[in-house]
């Protein structure tokens, strides 16, 4: 039933879902052990408010009518959109959290919810405007790997293979930040450029995985990779590889599945099998799952 | 029975009310990953209902939907703990895996597939196709399915938390204390997990399952800033609720834009309205209190220098000394100072520049109060 075809389009979904899996799953690990991981969410309902107001400040202030906008220069705008969104939402969360006696998550999933119901306030009015959303909201909420234009694809490319290299080449100084920001800052290095490394690094990653993925499911191709490889093991540098070759293995089958089956939406086949692998793995993984640990009870 | 507007608005009302109720408790317990888990794994049992029934307002819904809501609430459980993972991260991944497989049995092997029904009504909501499904009794249309569905849940709600009320606070405030009464921890759990299933899962024709989770928490993360009591807090964030029900539905109506989003947004206004403006926490208020702090905190450093006669404090060079000592500008040292002489905390006697005795006295109630200084 499934066959992988020769065609540029399949080839091309098929190579970015792969880069995005192993870029976004080697760069969950940090971002979870540094209990961020759910702020994501946040940051992907801020890329697709910024999308949709860049795309109403176009269409409003640049020309007569939407549908003058050529093709490539929609997508340019709504890319930067969804970065000046990221950016804006990380700013706000950061003044709430400072600010604020609830804990973070609550703030993170009210953020969450709200900048979606803002986002679809605009989407339905930009449609009583004029129909300049052809495409329907589901391609907004769950992803579409064909939604990507050439030059995207050669960005995306360049984007993940920089954030594997970097990643790989900081090793040890990340290391020692997402363990504990204090003590990094006795050892002497420029501790905050490790960080703001690995802000830059999420708001790329989550740019892109939004087009992927989705506003909703954008967290699960970093998240659910870094979860499995800490079941199989209590290294980090083997769980970073680990994760990098699950979400690289989900992203491939979830785009095959998505290129062969027509009613499913990349990102929703792709978090199923992610999710799939992760269930595998909590019972046959020798250090948490259910099979070592009764290994280790029996001896 | 009555006009269009009329029943959609209570229907809204009473489904903002009904969520909000257990938002409150969830708050105080910390337990926020339940409210963002139940209405994402719901998509699940209302998907498999879908298979059966041809439309969203029937029981079979709302029973499967609360079903798999709970399922993935206990499943998070066991897997915490077995790995000893965080529930927030694990909810994310089960509630997902529900979210997907929910979608996927929906688009394909519910009747969605031959009819040419838009699913996004879950997603996001889509209140006023509530309207359309009408109770009769003996051929007498009494009104909307979902108003008395959502009724029934919020009556359920009322009665579950007028009757374990001194439970569900014993157990938010202080859990140390509920376990040495031998209080059960997990019927508590287990209750504010049948409420917020049921709410959600009667409510998301009015909010979408994605938007649910602002309805819960939304008015009570608003609320607690200006209350502490836990009575008073249900009572807030009902009333915050319905204020930004009428508001959303009063601009989304005539607009035609979606009643849902304008209200999720009006309680995202009110929310940021409250950390900006809030009587007793708000930003404004804590930037003026720290203003007010940091001048009354000069006034006294300066007014301890003069104290203990450490610079020469004759009145030619007073300011002179103060700044180079402290280094402060001249201009704010002999402000102070100028301010001090006015409100007689300082005197010049002989050329010199002296505390007042009432200045001595302040200076020494100030110093008692900081028990640093001893």
């Amino acid at each position: 039933m499934l066959e992988i075809s020769n065609s540029f389009l399949f080839q091309t979904m098929l190579k970015s879902a792969v880069f995005l899996g192993l870029s976004a799953g080697m760069l969950g690990v940090f971002i979870s052990y540094q209990r961020r991981s759910i702020e994501i969410n946040a940051l992907s309902a801020g890329s697709f408010v910024g999308t949709l107001l860049l795309f109403l400040l176009s269409s409003l202030g640049l020309s007569i009518s939407p549908y003058i906008f050529s093709q490539v220069d929609k997508h340019i705008y709504s890319f930067t959109g969804s970065i000046l969104g990221i950016l804006i939402m990380i700013t706000i969360l950061n003044i709430l959290y400072k600010t604020n006696r609830l804990h973070p998550h609550i703030i993170q999933s009210l953020m969450t919810a709200v900048l979606l119901g803002v986002g679809i306030t605009l989407v339905t009015s930009i449609k009583q405007a004029g129909g300049a959303l052809d495409s329907g909201i589901d391609v907004y909420l769950f992803g579409e790997t064909t939604s990507l234009t050439d030059e995207e694809f050669y960005f995306l490319r360049i984007i993940t293979v920089t954030v594997i290299v970097l990643l790989l080449l900081f090793f040890r100084r990340l290391r020692v930040v997402i363990f504990n920001v204090d003590i990094a800052k006795t050892t002497h290095f420029h501790t905050m450029f490790y960080v703001h490394l690995i802000n830059i690094f999420v708001v790329c990653l989550v740019a892109l995985s939004v087009k992927l993925m989705g506003v909703f499911l954008a967290v699960s191709i970093f998240l659910i990779p870094a979860v499995t490889a800490r079941l199989w093991s209590n290294r980090l540098f083997i769980i970073t590889l680990l994760s990098g070759f699950f979400g690289g293995l989900g992203g491939g089958i979830g785009a095959v599945i998505a290129g062969n089956i027509s009613h499913v939406s990349s990102g929703i086949s792709i978090t199923i099998v992610l999710s799939i692998i992760f269930f595998i793995s909590l019972l046959i993984a020798p250090y948490k799952g259910l099979l070592g640990v009764w290994l280790r009870g029996r001896k | 029975m009555f006009s269009i507007e009329f029943e959609i608005i209570i229907v809204i009302i009473l489904s903002a009310i009904t969520c909000s109720i257990p938002g409150a408790f969830l708050v105080m317990r910390k337990n926020y990953y339940a409210a963002d888990t139940t209405n994402r794994s719901a998509m699940l049992g209302i998907a498999v209902a879908l298979i059966f029934s041809s439309y969203l307002s029937s029981p079979l819904v709302i029973i499967l939907g609360s079903l798999t809501a709970g399922l993935a609430m206990i499943l998070i459980k066991k897997i915490k703990d077995f790995t000893s993972f965080r529930a927030k991260g694990l909810s994310i991944i089960v509630s997902s895996a529900f979210l997907c497989f929910g979608i996927l049995i929906a688009s394909n092997f519910s009747f969605t597939n031959a009819t040419n029904f838009d699913l996004s009504i879950i997603y996001l909501g889509e209140t006023a196709f509530t309207y359309f499904n009408r109770l009769r009794v003996f051929g007498v249309d009494i009104g909307s399915y979902a108003l008395y569905a959502i009724s029934l849940v919020l009556i359920i709600n009322i009665i579950i938390i007028t009757v374990f009320y001194k439970e569900f606070k014993i157990d938010g405030v202080d859990k140390n204390y509920a376990a040495s009464i031998q209080m059960k921890e997990s019927t508590i759990d287990y209750l504010l997990l049948i409420m917020t299933s049921l709410s959600v899962s009667v409510s998301f024709q009015t909010a979408g399952i994605f938007m649910t989770s602002a309805f819960i928490l939304g008015p009570a993360a608003t609320a607690l800033f200006y209350t502490k009591r836990l009575s008073t807090l249900a009572f807030v964030s009902v009333f915050i609720s319905s204020i930004a029900c009428l508001a959303g539905f009063g601009i989304a109506w005539p607009n035609e834009v979606s009643i849902s989003g304008t209200i999720v947004s009006f309680l995202g206004i009110l929310f940021i309205a409250s950390v900006l403006f809030s009587p007793e926490e708000g930003l404004l208020k804590k930037h003026f209190d720290n203003l007010t702090t940091q001048k009354r905190l000069e006034e006294y450093i300066i007014m301890d220098i003069l104290n203990s006669e450490i610079i020469d404090c004759r009145e030619k060079n007073v300011n002179e000394a103060i700044s180079s000592s402290l280094k402060w500008k001249l201009m704010k040292v002999s402000y102070i100072m100028n301010k001090l002489k006015a409100e007689n905390k300082i005197e010049i006697v002989q050329n010199k520049v002296q505390l007042t005795e009432e200045g001595k006295s302040i200076l020494n109630k100030f110093l008692s109060a900081q028990h640093c200084f001893h």
